[in-house]
């Protein structure tokens, strides 16, 4: 990073610090624990120098100097408290003070005001000047961010934050002198993907949490720290709680791997713990209606039914799926109770379809078990590749990164059917059919054995190699071109920029929730980084939830024990358990709905009324719960100590900050509970007894052999009846079903809504905003049109989060690892 | 006591001067029922511990003097449990006096009522602390709360006016213990 | 047995003989202070008595008594001036006010609940002095006395009433004005110019 990395002395307030150069004089200050006094500088961004309060005396100098833009020198001697800067920042306070509102006691700020701190600190009690106060009205339009350019310093933080570090720019300047205001384009109501990076910057009260809005004072804010639940990237979010509730989250620039950014979901969407469908007692069925019953007698009556299956049908008809969402407690304990207790292995989860894919993937290539993502992957690289993927939605804040990585000089490449947040960023915007990733990924390999853009030695010295080149042969510039739809020179430019790369990074997500990749991708993208001899760690795909990676090492899949090592006789997979008919009697779900987030929802709810005995452990009324004959309260996040470990492979406690609701027990409680009415204990009291047996697990590392999958291309069948290919995923301001439950992410959006190309729209006669039936031949739904060039033409996108409009009833499970696309048509509604 | 035996005056009417006390002009009677002849001894002669913690007693001591003068009421302060009737919590009851308080409320003589004079009385105050009873209302029965840090004499004289009032409400409780 | 580290036999302290003088004899024998003290006694019988007969005759509080709270009504809208800026709860020392507020549907910040227990208060009159707006203030009423403590714990209603029925009238307006008047005023400066303090 730094080339001619050169230490410096220098004396700050008679400290004598030593940093690097190029460092400026504020970083080094503050790094060494002297406060200089600043309202426009933030660590994300490059210098701007607006606000003057961070002045500085340096010796034998004449003039004063902005600390925030001036790089520290060797031998300098630096002053930041004299009578000289008192009086400068007197008046700049001063200064700022004219055309500040006086409404410290509605403004929320009020506390954590920079300006009021600076007021305090440095403010006359008097002013000196005669000026027009403004008196704009607020902003309240937007659904979570209020703006009141009133008590705006023009410190332009929001702007750049916006702009520089998030790559919306939603907000800006607007008009001269006076007039100057931050504000959306045409002073209209901000619509942004509403991440609240701006409201977090502000030092002032000019943009505030909307949801937050005048419903405490700062004081009287307890912080707790906790790590958010949504995406594998564990950020740490600082909750703020008032008399036991969560009352907003903030990211804090010294704590977690975030550093201070966090997401609109992080933010905003932590109060689906308060939602009113939360479950607050166990229900049997009885007569076909749910009734509420004790502990005792929920557990007692799973019990019943449980020894009833085993002993009369043996244990191998119990099944059981685990929870992302959970902690990697409550997933031990599942895994735990069904191996021990139950006797059978017949253990998986929503992973199955994502994290499991690429883990097959990974141990088929490089012989590893787990491959960890860095936080810092995408900086320093050359050339960043991504696949298929809207990182910056379902990893916001690792997505922040290819962003920064993109402005310090990385050639950003992304292949997408959909204009993502990183397409409008990218230097190249290949825009691929979906599912055809694959073909693009051989077409390189190919590109590069006939250019010789590869160690001969190193490549062919692994296993399959001529199968692979045999495998690649077919895959011309031509036919690449022909099958992904993108410009034949557009993919030699792409591939030879990426081939030729010193550093390099291909990036891509595998999910239940995305359609556009299966095992085929992954395989390809790993044949490629072995072809190069980039080593696994050029391949960087994140787990999809906050503990994906943790439930993976946890165990809870049927052919693996915690730790990973292989177990004997591999139980059931989801595909057995929910797909296929007669397979299990009882079935015990905790913390999934495997009804809206699972794909092809009637086979699913086809074998799950023929059960026996369904028992849904979650923290509110699914849509499989509904069916379920037993169903149990869980304490959600926060309401229970635990870990989580993100997609770094990093463990990180949860705490528990806030009562749980009703009677609702943590997820590995109830387990112990049960298994203890089974009459089997599993000899775990605490928490503490769970945790260092969780600690204990012994992760199994792979034999480390590389090897080429060298999986074909399939192509998937296409009919003219449906024309369209549906890509299903998450959006920018939800995940998974769990942030629905949100009062303020569903103010944003809160209906389905499908994205059709503009030209599409005109030939079908598909009008924006007007309903229209989707169809494939799993079945079909009604839905929301939303035209716009997102989308490539032949390409719909759907998010899958909402549960009125069963997307996943249309979508299809592909177990022979190529992309499971839907092939649906659109037909509108008159 | 009207007897079946003896002769009522017809002419006479009842009449009724407060609730539950009659008069009989003409026989130059007073009927009352024997809790308002009990209720009205026991508030016009209640005989108050003392009970001061704190800075509230010296507030409780201007009350007893002679420019407030408690005497007027029939409340005369003693400095024995055994002869008392009410006791005046006056000031911080910390958790080390709280088993001396009870104490000495157990040795009063049934009836026996309890003010908590002052904000530490009623709820601590601003001790919110390891070492302080959280209201002494957590170890006795309190009839008045009086807050106030401290309260004026007229206010502690307002709480003891009230438990008057209290008393002359009761029914029945002579001879019974709570 | 525990043995006894400090005896308790009594010292003999001998008080110092009295100067004998005719006076004292005389005093002795006509027991003169006595009659001196019961003429004091006596003479007290002409005198106006001191006594104040509370409850018929009450005593007015001094100005700037500090009695039981009320939150002051705007005279335009007649709803509470209170603005729920939470200073009051921040200073006061007992901690005994909480403010909980919400946004309405016109985005101003409206003051839901305003809850103060008297049982906890100090009356310091911190909350007074630190309301920017006047809005809490201290009645001249101490006849607050109550059975329960529920009674005693003031809502937003309760303190509104308490000004309706200690703070209307013409005489109580004075006293507010003097002392627990709003300090708004010294948050303006000249037409339309913002300043934190006026530096009157």
């Amino acid at each position: 990073m730094f080339g001619g990395c050169r230490m410096i002395n220098l004396t700050i307030d008679g400290k004598q610090i030593k940093i690097n150069k190029g460092v400026t004089i504020l970083k080094a200050a503050l790094d060494n624990d002297i406060y200089i006094p600043h309202l426009c500088w933030d660590h994300r961004l490059t210098p701007y120098g607006g606000c003057r309060l961070c002045m500085v005396e340096i010796k034998d100098q004449p003039r004063l100097f902005a600390a925030c833009s001036m790089p520290a020198g060797d031998g300098m001697v630096v002053y930041t408290d004299t009578e000289q800067l008192r009086k400068v920042r007197s008046t700049v306070v001063e200064l700022m003070l004219i055309h500040h509102p006086l409404d410290c006691p509605v403004c929320d700020k009020a506390g954590e005001c920079q300006l009021q701190i600076m007021s305090f600190k440095y403010g006359a009690n008097f002013s000196r000047f005669k000026g027009e106060r403004k008196n704009a009205p607020e902003d309240t339009g937007s659904p979570m961010i209020s703006r009141n350019t009133n008590r705006c310093v023009l410190c332009g933080k929001c702007v750049r934050v916006c702009g520089e570090h998030q790559g919306v720019g939603a907000i800006n300047f607007i008009g001269r002198g006076f007039e100057n205001v931050i504000s959306p384009a045409f002073e209209e109501t901000l619509d942004c993907e509403f991440c609240g990076q701006c409201v977090d910057a502000c030092p002032v009260g000019a943009l505030g949490s909307k949801p937050f809005k005048h419903r405490a004072r700062s004081w009287v804010l307890e912080s707790y720290d906790n790590i958010c639940p949504y995406c594998s990237v564990g950020c740490t979010v600082t909750l703020d709680l008032r008399e036991g509730e969560i009352l907003r989250s903030r990211g804090i620039s010294t704590k977690g791997i975030n550093k201070g950014d966090l997401c609109g979901k992080g933010r905003y969407g932590l109060d689906f713990i308060y939602s009113d469908a939360r479950l607050k007692t166990p229900m049997i069925r009885v007569d076909g209606q749910l009734k509420d019953v004790s502990w005792d007698e929920a557990l007692k009556y799973i019990a019943d039914g449980l020894i009833d299956i085993k002993n009369k049908k043996g244990a191998d008809r119990i099944g059981a799926i685990g929870s992302p969402r959970c902690t990697v407690e409550d997933n031990y304990m599942l895994q735990n109770f069904m191996r021990t207790v139950i006797g059978t292995n017949n253990i998986d989860s929503s992973a199955r379809f994502g994290f499991a894919v690429f883990n097959q993937a990974i141990e088929m290539a490089f012989g590893i078990k787990r491959l960890p993502i860095e936080m810092d992957a995408p900086l320093g690289k050359n050339v960043i590749l991504v696949f298929e993927s809207d990182v910056t939605s379902t990893h916001p804040v690792w997505g922040l990164k290819f962003l920064e990585a993109k402005q310090k000089g990385s050639k950003l490449i992304i292949v997408d059917s959909r204009e993502t947040k990183l397409a409008r960023h990218a230097h190249m915007w290949l825009k691929i059919k979906p599912g055809t990733t694959q073909v693009f990924i051989y077409g390189m390999i190919k590109l590069a054995y006939d250019e010789g853009l590869y160690i001969k030695e190193d490549a062919e010295k692994i296993e399959n190699f001529s199968k692979l080149i045999e495998l690649v042969q077919s895959y011309t510039p031509e036919l690449v071109a022909k099958i992904t739809t993108i410009d034949k020179d557009d993919f030699l430019a792409a591939a030879s920029l990426y081939l030729t790369s010193t550093s390099r990074i291909i990036t891509l997500t595998i999910a239940a929730a995305e359609n556009n990749k299966g095992f085929n991708t992954i395989a390809s993208a790993c044949d490629l980084t072995n072809f190069l001899g980039d080593g696994p760690k050029a391949l960087q795909s994140p787990a999809e939830y906050s503990n994906t990676f943790g439930l993976w090492q946890m165990g809870i899949a049927p052919n693996i024990k915690p730790g990973g090592e292989k177990v004997e006789k591999p139980g059931k997979t989801v595909y057995e358990m929910l797909y296929k008919k007669d397979e299990i009697d009882a079935l015990f779900l905790m913390g999934e709905d495997p009804l809206i987030t699972y794909p092809d929802l009637k086979t699913i709810e086809n074998v799950i009324s023929g059960l026996q005995l369904l028992i849904v452990q979650d923290i509110r009324l699914t849509e499989t719960a509904k069916l379920a004959h037993v169903v149990l309260p869980a304490s959600s996040w926060s309401e229970k100590d635990g870990t989580f470990i993100n997609s770094m492979g990093r463990s990180q406690t949860v705490r528990k900050v806030i009562m749980e609701k009703g009677e609702s027990l943590p997820d590995w409680q109830i387990l112990n509970k049960l298994s203890k009415v089974m009459g089997q204990s599993l000899g775990i009291d605490n928490l503490k007894k769970l945790q260092s047996e969780v600690d204990d697990i012994r992760i199994i590392a792979g034999d480390k052999r590389l090897r080429y999958i060298a999986a074909p291309y399939v192509e998937p069948p296409v009919t003219a009846e449906y024309p369209f290919i549906m890509v299903t995923g998450n959006s920018m301001q939800h995940s998974g079903t769990l942030s629905v439950m949100s009062k303020s992410l569903t103010h944003v959006f809160s209906d389905a809504f499908i994205q059709v190309n503009t030209e599409d729209a005109l030939k079908y006669g598909l009008v924006d905003g007007s309903y229209a039936t989707l169809e494939s031949i799993k079945g079909k739904t009604v839905i929301k049109i939303r035209v716009t060039d997102e989308v490539s033409p032949g390409v719909l996108f759907v998010p899958v989060h909402f549960k009125h409009v069963r997307v996943n009833e249309l979508t299809r499970i592909a177990e022979d690892g190529t992309a499971p696309l839907a092939l649906v048509k659109l037909t509108p509604i008159k | 006591m009207i007897g079946s035996n003896m002769i009522v005056e017809t002419e006479s009417e009842i009449v009724e001067v407060e609730e539950g006390i009659k008069v009989i002009p003409a026989a130059n009677t007073i009927i009352t029922s024997i809790d308002k002849l009990i209720n009205l001894s026991r508030a016009s002669s209640l005989w108050p511990l003392t009970f001061g913690l704190a800075c509230c007693a010296i507030e409780m001591m201007a009350t007893g003097a002679s420019h407030y003068d408690l005497d007027r009421f029939g409340i005369i302060f003693r400095a024995s449990p055994r002869q008392a009737d009410c006791i005046i919590v006056s000031g911080t009851v910390t958790k080390k006096m709280a088993p001396v308080v009870r104490k000495v409320y157990d040795q009063m003589p049934e009836p026996k009522y309890v003010i908590a004079m002052g904000s530490c009385a009623c709820t601590g105050n601003f001790y919110k602390s390891y070492s302080v009873v959280q209201g002494v209302d957590k170890i006795l029965p309190v009839d008045v709360f009086i807050p106030g840090c401290p309260p004026r004499p007229e206010a502690l004289m307002d709480g003891l006016i009230k438990l008057q009032e209290k008393i002359k409400k009761e029914t029945h409780r002579w001879g019974r213990t709570r | 047995m525990k043995k006894h580290l400090i005896s308790h036999e009594p010292k003999v302290v001998s008080l110092p003989d009295e100067k004998f003088s005719f006076k004292n004899l005389l005093k002795d024998i006509f027991l003169t202070e006595i009659i001196s003290g019961l003429g004091l006694t006596l003479s007290s019988l002409f005198k106006k008595p001191v006594t104040k007969q509370y409850p018929h005759e009450k005593k007015e509080a001094k100005q700037g008594f500090r009695g039981l709270h009320a939150l002051a009504r705007r005279p335009d809208t007649g709803l509470a001036k209170c603005v729920g800026c939470g200073l009051c709860a921040a200073i006061c020392p007992s901690k005994c006010i909480t403010i909980y507020t919400y946004e309405d549907v016109n985005h101003d910040k409206i003051v839901d609940r305003y809850e103060l227990d008297i049982l906890r208060c100090v009356f310091c009159s911190f909350c007074v002095e630190a309301c920017p707006y006047g809005a809490i203030v201290m009645t001249r009423h101490y006849e607050y006395a109550s059975y329960s403590k529920e009674a005693l714990f003031m809502t937003k209603e309760k303190l509104l009433k308490n000004w309706d029925d200690y703070m209307s009238d013409e005489d109580a307006l004075v006293y507010f004005k003097k002392y627990w008047g709003p300090r708004e005023e010294d948050f303006v400066g000249h037409e339309g110019q913002a300043v934190f303090r006026n530096n009157k």
